[in-house]
């Protein structure tokens, strides 16, 4: 009976605890918001370095995301060429463009004589005289290859080779020199973007950990008399916490959206460049994915800088 | 309840605060510590909430030795203890009621009950009409009481005072010591360091004199001739 009684006080006190310490939560949660808007200068300031720190690998991210569905775009307009051997008949050469119209790789096969083919070098470059004084025409029968806009560079690499294999053919010249070149670049790019949010995040973790040590200094009195009071160093450490959280999802969030003005201040020149290049590319603006991950990863460095400043400095205060 | 057993306390500058005090307190007393500023009065008093460890000797609190506690239990520890400040330290950044809130906040109470019971503490010093005020316009005397009821609001066994009439006129001082002696008179061991030998005597309670961190005497206040006259 009185086993029972006290299982049943315990659990009603472990409630209570609980339910106290969730609204603890929540009371520190508010309180640091209303904190935050009590100095809206000092704390903008905040979040405008954090924000700036986070915008930066951000953005950058967002760049050469955009640059890889670009060179992904230009890689699809991919064309084969086929230069066959000189000495092939026409009827010979067509035979080989039926051939590979077979080939469920390829989405258009178009062939074209030698005298085709003269004909457009002449129409191209102008040199009809001195072309006519030739006696037989130089040039080879061409057959022009599209590959299925799905295959990437090492697959048209090695359907180039294949193609070029055929006895029939002299050369397969595919132009995808300048994409791996650019490729590679984006590479290096996103490789030093990594150094960057490395050395970034630091920055955010020094800027919150400075911050919050100031605010630590400013709260001295409370951290002293709840200490005097029996508070735990969860319970003192625990608005300080919030308040980094606080200031990395604002920072986070403010990041974003200097992102998004500064894709947009470039989407004019962008456009007018694109359109040059008869692409139907589309830029890539920020998603929900990409705000809700950098939020979030800001909220973590504002966290473990309020963390490192807690644990640095709040236990050095102890009561007198 | 409260036992000082042979205790040292010498400070990293050399200092030696206490020498071999040892000194009994029992459950409900109320007891003055008395003597010049420096005779140790403020170091023994921080020896109960652990705000000071001993260098030598023990202190049994309900039975067991506080000495070498945990660092981890010294928080549930002070719940148990309330502190009255010479200086009330007061937090200015929030209203009255909410300076007498705090041990209960800390202690997880809800907020309504913290609330109320808040209340309830500053009603008995007086003060309840002044709760949503800001602590700085009050008086001296007025945050002293605000400061002896948050030290009472989640009802410690244990009342702790360090010069609590150290800033009042002789008035106030009384009052001070009044509402003192009735939280003891409910049953609340108290503890009061004070200078005013003279205020402490009109008490007629146990009064023990530190001289140079040595106990000189121990003796109630009745066996003083002359006490209670003024």
């Amino acid at each position: 009976m009185a086993k029972q009684a006290r299982a049943a006080t315990s659990r009603v006190s472990q409630a209570i605890r609980l339910r106290s310490w969730i609204s603890h939560h929540f009371s520190c949660i508010n309180e640091s918001l209303v904190r935050l808007f009590k100095s809206p200068l000092a704390s903008l300031l905040t979040m405008a370095v954090l924000a700036i720190a986070l915008a930066l690998p951000g953005g950058l991210y967002m760049l050469t995301q955009n640059m890889l569905t670009l060179s992904g775009h230009w890689e699809t307009d991919t064309q084969i060429s086929l230069y066959l051997r000189e000495d092939l008949s026409d009827q010979a050469a067509k035979n080989v463009a039926l051939d590979l119209q077979r080939d469920s790789r390829l989405v258009n096969v178009q062939f074209m004589s030698r005298d085709e083919a003269l004909d457009e070098f002449k129409r191209m470059t102008g040199f009809d005289e001195a072309l006519d004084k030739l006696k037989h025409n130089p040039l080879p029968p061409v057959i022009l290859i599209s590959p299925r806009n799905d295959l990437i560079t090492d697959a048209l690499t090695s359907l180039a080779e294949e193609l070029a294999e055929r006895p029939q053919v002299e050369l397969a010249q595919l132009d995808l020199e300048w994409i791996k070149r650019l490729n590679g670049i984006l590479e290096i790019v996103q490789r030093s973007l990594l150094v960057l949010v490395g050395l970034l995040a630091i920055a955010v973790i020094l800027v919150v950990g400075n911050t919050i040590r100031l605010e630590i200094e400013n709260r001295r009195d409370e951290i002293v008399i709840t200490r005097l009071f029996g508070a735990t160093h969860t319970f003192i450490r625990r608005p300080f916490l919030y308040d980094g959280v606080w200031f990395g999802l604002l920072g986070g969030l403010l990041a974003c959206i200097l992102i998004y003005a500064s894709l947009w201040t470039l989407g004019e020149p962008v456009g007018k460049l694109i359109d040059l290049y008869n692409s139907n590319f589309q830029p890539i603006y920020p998603g929900i994915p990409f705000i809700a991950a950098l939020t979030s990863f800001g909220t973590l460095l504002g966290y473990l800088g309020a963390w490192t400043a807690v644990s640095q400095h709040l236990y050095k205060i102890e009561p007198e | 309840m409260l036992h000082f057993l042979n205790v040292f306390k010498r400070y990293t500058n050399g200092h030696e605060a206490l020498r071999d005090v040892s000194l009994n307190i029992n459950r409900g007393e109320l007891i003055f510590l008395s003597g010049h500023s420096g005779a140790g009065k403020s170091t023994l008093l921080k020896l109960i909430p652990i705000l000071e460890r001993p260098t030598q000797g023990n202190i049994i609190l309900d039975g067991a030795s506080i000495v070498r506690m945990k660092k981890h239990y010294i928080p549930l520890l002070r719940r148990n203890i309330g502190m009255v400040f010479q200086d009330h330290r007061l937090l200015f950044d929030r209203p009255v009621i909410n300076n007498v809130m705090l041990p209960l906040e800390i202690s997880g109470m809800d907020h309504r009950e913290c609330r109320k019971r808040a209340q309830a503490a500053l009603d008995k010093v007086g003060l309840l009409n002044k709760q949503n005020h800001d602590p700085v316009t009050l008086s001296t005397g007025e945050q002293q009481r605000v400061g002896i009821a948050r030290a009472v609001v989640n009802r410690p066994p244990i009342l702790l005072a360090d010069e609590p009439t150290g800033n009042l006129d002789p008035k106030l001082s009384q009052e001070i010591m009044n509402l003192l002696d009735e939280f003891n008179s409910v049953g609340v061991t108290a503890i009061i360091a004070t200078h005013d030998i003279q205020l402490a005597r009109k008490m007629r309670r146990r009064m023990v004199i530190l001289h140079q961190g040595r106990l000189l005497e121990t003796n109630t206040s009745d066996a003083v001739p002359g006490a209670g006259h003024g």
